[in-house]
């Protein structure tokens, strides 16, 4: 192949160049990815008739951590978009592949030197090490969202200092994988305030009279809707308290409602009606005042990661002031302005 | 009698990832509310620790 790329980097792991040609020519198939692979490695790799550096342990491990990084954003780039039109799930499960090596390399040292097999084996266990942090992460993730975060926190206490005692017995480095697989997903539940109590899915509220409505709407993950069009709410503050600990939560309500709306978001955005607000930690006031006639809803969000909204029409989610695909813009328009 | 020195990158790892749980168990308790504001720079604290333990292990 052009520019002795497999011959070099077939020489530079030690591995068989067919090998390496193999690999470029299954993944250019599957999808072109091997074509921007090769030719990333034109430019990088020293050709065939070059001398290869020699490698060394702290060069190995950052050129795993490198390989890795790039793995996983060519994997997510490339593999996401005509990769996976061309070329079906085998691009990425290459690419996770290429990942798993890269992750053995660097938590074991172990370079994908050697025979098939042994390369086999090495992918194996590093992609059997980023399966089993998946896994950690996710079970941590819902066990952190459903209550369970103190037990998770004490987990993570007992794999510190687990980790600690490691150090004194010669215990293996890779333990650190697992143990921020259990860590990071319970930081970031707690960072969004994310609350997955409540249920999953799509839930509609249509309440039919004020006696129907509910202090508090909450729903763990999913869809929540809370459509107040029906309710004839006479003047006054109606207190409602929305929480979602993911997903998207919309209130409708009549045009001759005023809205008063304070809302906590951890990762996500708030819509009511013409305003909005996103980003991390959203901290939103939007304190507004009714006439003596006019009934006032005091909406209290709370989202943990979504999208909270109030609205007037059932439409599509809000994309900004101008979202409705009529071009009106809703405004909260019953309140008194000062 | 000579003791092996102890692996200085799971014994700062594992100090860090002690006290992050802490940190995580106090609010899960209720005792402090976390942000992403306020992890932010723990996060960075704790990656700067691993690095800065990982090099001073490197360099011995």
């Amino acid at each position: 192949m052009v520019g002795g790329v497999s011959g070099g980097i077939g020489r530079y792991f030690g591995i068989d160049p067919t090998l390496v040609r193999i690999g470029f020519v299954a993944l250019a198939l599957l999808g072109g990815t091997g074509l921007i692979v090769y030719a990333a490695a034109l430019l990088l790799v020293p050709l065939d008739d070059e001398t290869a550096p020699s490698p060394s342990t702290p060069r190995d491990r950052n050129l795993a951590l490198g390989l890795l990084v790039a793995f996983v954003v060519i994997g997510i780039v490339v593999g996401g978009g005509f990769g996976f039109a061309f070329g079906g799930a085998l691009g990425p499960l290459g690419f996770i592949a290429l990942a798993g090596l890269a992750v053995w390399w660097l938590v074991s040292g172990e370079r994908p030197t050697g025979s098939p097999g042994t390369v086999v084996r090495r992918a194996a266990m590093g992609v059997g090490l980023l399966v089993g942090c998946f896994a950690l992460s996710v079970a941590s993730f819902f066990a952190s969202g459903l209550g369970g975060g103190v037990v998770v926190a004490a987990i993570v206490i007992t794999a510190g200092a687990g980790l600690v005692a490691a150090a004194f017995v010669g215990g293996a480095r890779w333990l650190v994988l697992p143990a921020l697989a259990i860590a990071l997903p319970l930081a970031f539940v707690s960072a969004a305030g994310i609350d997955l109590d409540g249920g999953f899915g799509e839930r509609q509220e249509r309440p039919g009279t004020l006696a129907e409505v509910k202090d508090t709407y909450r729903l763990g993950a999913g869809e929540l809707v809370i459509d107040l069009r029906n309710v004839d709410l006479p003047a006054g503050d109606h207190p409602l308290s929305v929480r979602i600990g993911a997903g998207h939560a919309q209130v409708i309500v009549d045009r001759d409602v005023c809205v008063a709306s304070k809302a906590e978001i951890g990762m996500g955005a708030v819509a009511i009606f013409d305003h909005d607000s996103g980003g991390i930690d959203v901290d939103w006031r939007d304190t507004r005042r009714a006439s003596g006639d006019t009934p006032r809803l005091v909406l209290d969000g709370h989202v943990g990661l979504g999208l909270i909204e109030v609205s007037h029409t059932r439409d599509t989610v809000h994309h900004g002031p101008d979202w409705r695909e009529d071009g009106a813009v809703e405004r909260n328009s019953a309140c008194v302005t000062s | 009698m000579r003791h092996a020195r102890p692996d200085r990158l799971l014994l700062v790892a594992g100090c860090v990832l002690a006290a992050f749980g802490v940190v995580l168990l106090l609010d899960r308790t209720g005792a402090i509310e976390l942000s992403f504001g306020s992890m932010a720079p723990m996060a960075f604290a704790v990656v700067g620790a691993v690095l800065l333990a990982s090099g001073l292990t490197r360099r011995e």
